[in-house]
């Protein structure tokens, strides 16, 4: 597998992943690192450097909203909402995934291994 | 515990925008204080935050890019806009107050019309419009907070009334020529029409200018 294809299907994941979170509440940057290490037992793993210029490529094609909200500790925090045009793009975005796993299974039998 | 808003900026580089170094300091810091409330030390805290970015420069110009769309867009929000609104808003209160024949109160500094020079030095102030320039100033700096504006942004927001104005007036006296005259009408012109509007706009701007954090736009 190239670098290229490997590079594709990370930032497709984390696309996938990000959106799939912040459609169940909008959070913060920390927070969906963290929910994302959590929920994958450590699988996937978004570090500052990866998070962030995902989350401002997402922001910028409209599938998120950013808003500076304080939490109960008054701090401020840049919120991540789910747009109305992310919406939509979760609905295929799951649907391509589901199609290359299965293909994937039917392939190598990954579900099995 | 370092200051990670200074870091991120000495980091990214001074172009970065004060948003993006807050909301990444905060990131670091979240990281550092888990560190140390699973038992790490400070050392070995702020190692586990270093990590988070292996190389500064790619992180730069990843930003960069995925930014750099946005960047009009953004300004147009930020600044142009709420610089906009404030400027026509002011502009529009005193056409309307002089549509309806509110009249200015006129000071006279010096009248050299008394000594055959036929010029006196005075200049008039429209209370009534400057009461209205706190309500535009903190308008326009309260529509470029917002818009995640940097406080520079929300303070040319707010003066964009005088600025405007300052501007013309500097090409009128370029153009116009360079007597005494032109320039003694220039100091009270500017007085008149640029630093009494400006302080009054900023009476009410300075509150929004002076917020701790460069960007807290709440939900709308």
């Amino acid at each position: 597998m190239t670098k290229r294809i490997r590079s594709k299907i990370a930032r497709g994941s984390g696309e996938l992943a990000i959106l799939s979170l912040v459609a169940e509440q909008p959070l913060y940057g920390f927070e969906i690192a963290k929910q994302i290490d959590e929920r994958t037992n450590g699988a996937l793993k978004f570090t500052l450097a990866s998070l962030y210029p995902l989350l401002y490529e997402m922001e910028k094609r409209g599938w998120l909203e950013g808003r500076w909200q304080s939490n109960e500790a008054g701090r401020d925090r840049r919120y991540y909402h789910l747009t109305t045009a992310g919406r939509k793009q979760l609905v295929p975005l799951r649907q391509e995934w589901r199609a290359f796993f299965q293909a994937l299974d039917s392939l190598a039998g990954v579900s099995n291994a | 515990m370092p200051d990670w808003n200074e870091l991120i900026r000495e980091r990214l580089g001074c172009e970065a925008e004060g948003a993006v170094i807050s909301e990444l300091a905060s990131h670091l810091e979240e990281v550092y204080e888990q560190a140390r409330a699973q038992g790490l030390n400070q050392a070995a805290s702020e190692e586990r935050a270093s990590q988070e970015v292996s190389d500064w420069r790619v992180l730069a110009a990843q930003i960069r890019r995925a930014k750099g769309g946005n960047f009009m867009k953004r300004r147009i929000r930020s600044f142009w806009l709420p610089a906009l609104f404030t400027l026509v808003g002011s502009a529009g209160t005193l056409a309307a107050g002089l549509f309806f024949r509110l009249r200015p109160h006129l000071y006279v500094l010096r009248d050299y019309s008394l000594h055959g020079a036929g010029w006196q030095a005075e200049f008039f102030l429209h209370w009534w419009w400057l009461a209205t320039l706190p309500i535009f100033g903190a308008m326009g700096a309260y529509l470029s907070l917002r818009a995640d504006g940097t406080p520079w942004d929300r303070l040319a927001a707010s003066l964009s009334p005088s600025l405007f104005v300052l501007t013309v007036m500097c090409v009128i006296l370029a153009i116009g020529g360079s007597d005494l005259l032109q320039h003694l009408g220039f100091a009270l012109g500017t007085v008149e029409w640029v630093v009494i509007p400006g302080i009054a706009s900023l009476l009410g701007a300075m509150p929004l200018i002076f917020q701790s954090r460069p960007s807290k736009a709440r939900a709308a």
